[in-house]
């Protein structure tokens, strides 16, 4: 097996591994909260869990899954060897020994602060140092990914980029500005607390850092989703792409607008005016747009597809469409959750609905739809699509691969309706033990019970997840190694550099960040700003 | 036209940037200008009272915390045992292990913890007729010197054997707490790498007749320097079995739960 191809094996290897044993974690989380008695059950274990399924399955399965995916899309987009691929192999195991690093004092109980940090909590200074060596690392894809498309660039004078290295080289670019905020807030506050160099620290300002890479990381784990809507699925389903222009002004508005948002995560703390939140709700609105563009173009290619398959009438061509195809079937089911988990997240970005609902179920179950629904969903079905040309095998079945990305669509649905429904009674999230001898809190049992059957329903998928990539080693040959990307009906001959490239998109990254975050970091260094003792979990009493 | 790379890129970077730099101004003007302009709170219509209602509420304790407190507390010198040391080994023992099981082990106990003690005990919101008068002859040093030698001890020998046996409504009164009744889990704030007040105190190795005493003074309200009531609210509901059994738990229980 050529070197890159075990590179990209080995990234999603992990990534799915990661994400099996981190499902385990959720299923057991939620019998906690239910009214069964679940072994175990303590507050200092649940938290302990809540962080490990967290950090996997935000930090360790996306970061890896988007590195992966990255490598192979720079070789076969590009068609051009990977450039340094020893680099990424470095990256790869900096990565690796960043998660050892971070896995083991969770383990021990001695980072039970949750993924998102909450500083004044402050975790074994190991648990930080693991998470910014997996950051290292991927900085160094992101690096790789510019460079094989600079490179890309300078051989093919005026040809524009393949639309998947395009975006994924957005996604690169987001992830350096994204990472920015987390990086800060780690390096000089957290580990000098963790390390015991500082007494205080000033949460406000740590809240802030975090909330700016806090939202723009949904969209770094998101790309490689859309990367497959756009460049995957259409070919997948027999059509090609409506548009490419659609899908370029697509991935400059991720990077425009998941950036300069974050202040959402922030509506209910006292350190921000509500002018600056008000800011940065309006340009949250228009992160909406890339998602509606993309629900259009997406649409519209597949009705090229079921037209093109002998589809008639308005509604015939949807009857019409390769179903049976896991790339397809994993679109349409990935598109129901975005639809309600976008809803959701458009309720959540509104300023006063956001009172209802902030620190409620109702936020767990939006960010589930959308990264544990549909992002996660589009991750299985690259991994099925790509698998057979990475191990020259194809699938022995595709039955148990359909039945895996339809009982991961039914769990999910069937975990988080109810969470929302949950959250508007006003169930609180992050918390281990209810009282359901408390009239109020007894009604929520029966939801709490359908929640928790969908999670045994998402730990089977994840179980068969493992099975099937498993058995795509065992399948028939097959010589068919070439990724069929996507045809746009007109296929790009020249484009604008704007269009091309990230330097003016960078510059106006520039401008937004500075408007939105300016002040709100800058007010900090300029007045006064209490300061918070620092309390470590990992010490004694 | 359309056709030159060029010409096209050109418009691109003007509208692109006009568009972005619009909707900048639009936010900054709903949110800076109008926004505030709708929110300025109106005039109260009643004239408020120029007198501040006259409370006797008190604070539980007068602690506050510091990071330079907090500091000295951590790097006070642990090796040699500060002369007023003498007097306190009297009963709590010069390794801090005490002569009588009415008085409180310290060795290896939070040094912010003890440093709250000697202060409540200061300025009275902790009453004790032995330890009052002794702590008023302290100064503010003194006591940080106190408290940092007594932590640096370590804790004495523990019957593990014993912990391990405990009753399973106790231990899950300590790791689960009881919500029927509102109880938080005990390890929730005396536990290791738990997530309570700086000032909660080690209860691992404590004698039970010290323990229950306190939980018996909180209970009745006796005792009453625990910020928001945290103890009392807690001993309040506890049967007077499960503060034995609480008790007689820490007292056996190894350092480490």
């Amino acid at each position: 097996m050529p070197k890159v191809e075990r590179l990209t094996l080995a990234h999603l290897w992990v990534a799915f591994a990661a994400f099996f044993l981190a499902a385990i974690l959720g299923v057991w989380q939620m019998w906690v909260r239910s009214p069964i008695p679940a072994p175990l059950a303590t507050p200092h274990n649940y938290f302990l869990s809540l962080t490990a399924h967290g950090t996997t399955m935000a930090y360790v399965v996306t970061t890896f899954f988007a590195m992966g995916f990255g490598y192979f899309v720079a070789q076969t987009a590009l068609a051009r060897p990977l450039p340094a691929p020893g680099l990424a192999w470095v990256g790869f195991w900096l990565a690796i020994l960043g998660v050892i690093m971070a896995v083991v004092p969770i383990a021990l109980g001695d980072a039970s602060v949750l993924y998102t940090f909450y500083p004044p909590l402050t975790a074994s200074v190991w648990y930080y140092l693991g998470l910014v060596l997996v950051v290292v690392g991927s900085w160094l894809w992101a690096g790789l990914m510019i460079a094989a498309m600079t490179a890309w660039k300078r051989e093919n004078p005026g040809r524009p980029v393949p639309l998947a290295m395009y975006a994924t080289v957005a996604n690169a670019i987001l992830w350096l500005w994204t990472t920015v905020g987390v990086a800060a807030e780690l390096l000089f506050q957290v580990i000098p607390a963790a390390m015991g160099w500082t007494q205080t620290i000033d949460t406000g300002l740590s809240r802030t850092l975090f909330s700016w890479t806090l939202h723009a990381i949904v969209y770094f784990w998101l790309i490689p989703a859309y990367i497959a809507f756009y460049t995957l699925l259409p070919q997948a389903a027999g059509g090609r792409l409506y548009s490419d222009t659609m899908g370029r002004l697509t991935f400059i508005f991720f990077l425009l607008y998941s950036l300069p948002v974050g202040l959402h995560h922030l509506f209910m703390d006292p350190e921000h005016s509500a002018s600056f939140k008000f800011l940065q709700m309006l340009l949250t609105a228009f992160v909406t747009l890339p998602t509606l563009l993309t629900v259009f173009t997406i649409t519209a290619s597949l009705e090229i597809a079921g037209r093109l398959r002998g589809g008639r009438g308005l509604f015939g061509w949807i009857a019409a469409l390769p179903w049976e195809r896991p790339m397809v079937l994993a679109t349409g089911l990935a598109l129901v959750m975005l639809g309600f988990g976008g809803f959701g997240g458009i309720i959540n970005m509104s300023y006063g609905m956001n009172a209802m609902v902030h620190n409620t179920s109702w936020v767990t179950a939006h960010f589930h739809l959308i990264l544990g629904g549909s992002v996660v969903i589009m991750y299985f079905a690259i991994a099925y699509e790509i698998w057979p040309k990475l191990t020259g095998r194809m699938p022995m079945s595709v039955r148990p691969i359909r039945l895996q990305l339809w009982t991961w669509f039914i769990g999910m649905m069937v975990t988080t309706l109810p969470w929302h429904w949950l959250g508007i009674l006003g169930q609180p999230r992050r918390v281990s033990t209810f009282n359901y001898s408390d009239p109020m809190v007894i009604g929520w049992s029966h939801y709490v019970l359908i929640s928790l059957a969908g999670a045994v329903i998402l730990l089977f998928s994840a179980a068969l997840l493992i099975w099937n990539l498993a058995t795509l080693y065992r399948g028939a040959a097959t010589a068919d190694r070439q990724v069929g990307y996507a045809l746009a009906v007109h296929p790009p001959q020249r484009v604008p550099a704007a269009l091309n490239g990230f330097g003016l998109w960078n510059a106006l990254v520039l401008v937004l960040m500075a408007a939105a975050y300016g002040y709100p970091i800058g007010q900090f260094f300029l007045h006064d700003s209490p300061q918070a003792l620092i309390h470590h979990v990992d010490l004694e009493r | 036209m359309a056709a030159d790379p060029q010409v096209l890129d050109r418009a691109w970077r003007l509208w692109a940037s006009v568009v972005i730099v619009g909707i900048l101004i639009l936010g900054g003007l709903i949110g800076f200008v109008v926004l505030p302009m709708a929110w300025a709170p109106e005039p109260p219509a009643v004239a408020q009272s120029a007198q501040p209602a006259q409370g006797n509420a008190q604070p539980a304790s007068r602690i506050v915390w510091s990071s330079t407190l907090l500091t000295k507390l951590g790097h006070s010198g642990a090796q040699t045992p500060p002369a007023t040391v003498q007097v306190c080994a009297g009963c709590h023992g010069a390794q801090g292990i005490s002569s009588s099981p009415t008085f409180p082990n310290l060795a290896g106990q939070s040094a912010a913890a003890i440093y709250k003690a000697l202060q409540d005990y200061r300025d009275g919101t902790r009453s004790s007729p032995i330890m009052a008068p002794m702590a008023k002859m302290l100064t503010d040093d003194q006591v940080i010197e106190v408290a940092a030698y007594f932590s640096h001890l370590p804790r004495g020998d523990l019957d593990a054997q014993q912990a391990a046996s405990a009753n399973p409504l106790v231990v899950k009164l300590v790791e689960s707490g009881d919500p029927q009744r509102a109880l938080p889990p005990c390890a929730a704030c005396h536990g290791v790498k738990a997530g309570g007040p700086l000032e909660t105190p080690t209860l691992a190795g404590q004698h039970k007749e010290y323990l229950l005493t306190q939980l018996r003074l909180f209970a009745h309200g006796e005792r009453r320097n625990d910020l928001f009531e945290r103890m009392r609210s807690v001993a309040a509901v506890l049967t007077e079995q499960e503060m034995q059994q609480l008790a007689d738990y820490y007292a056996h229980s190894p350092a480490e739960t």
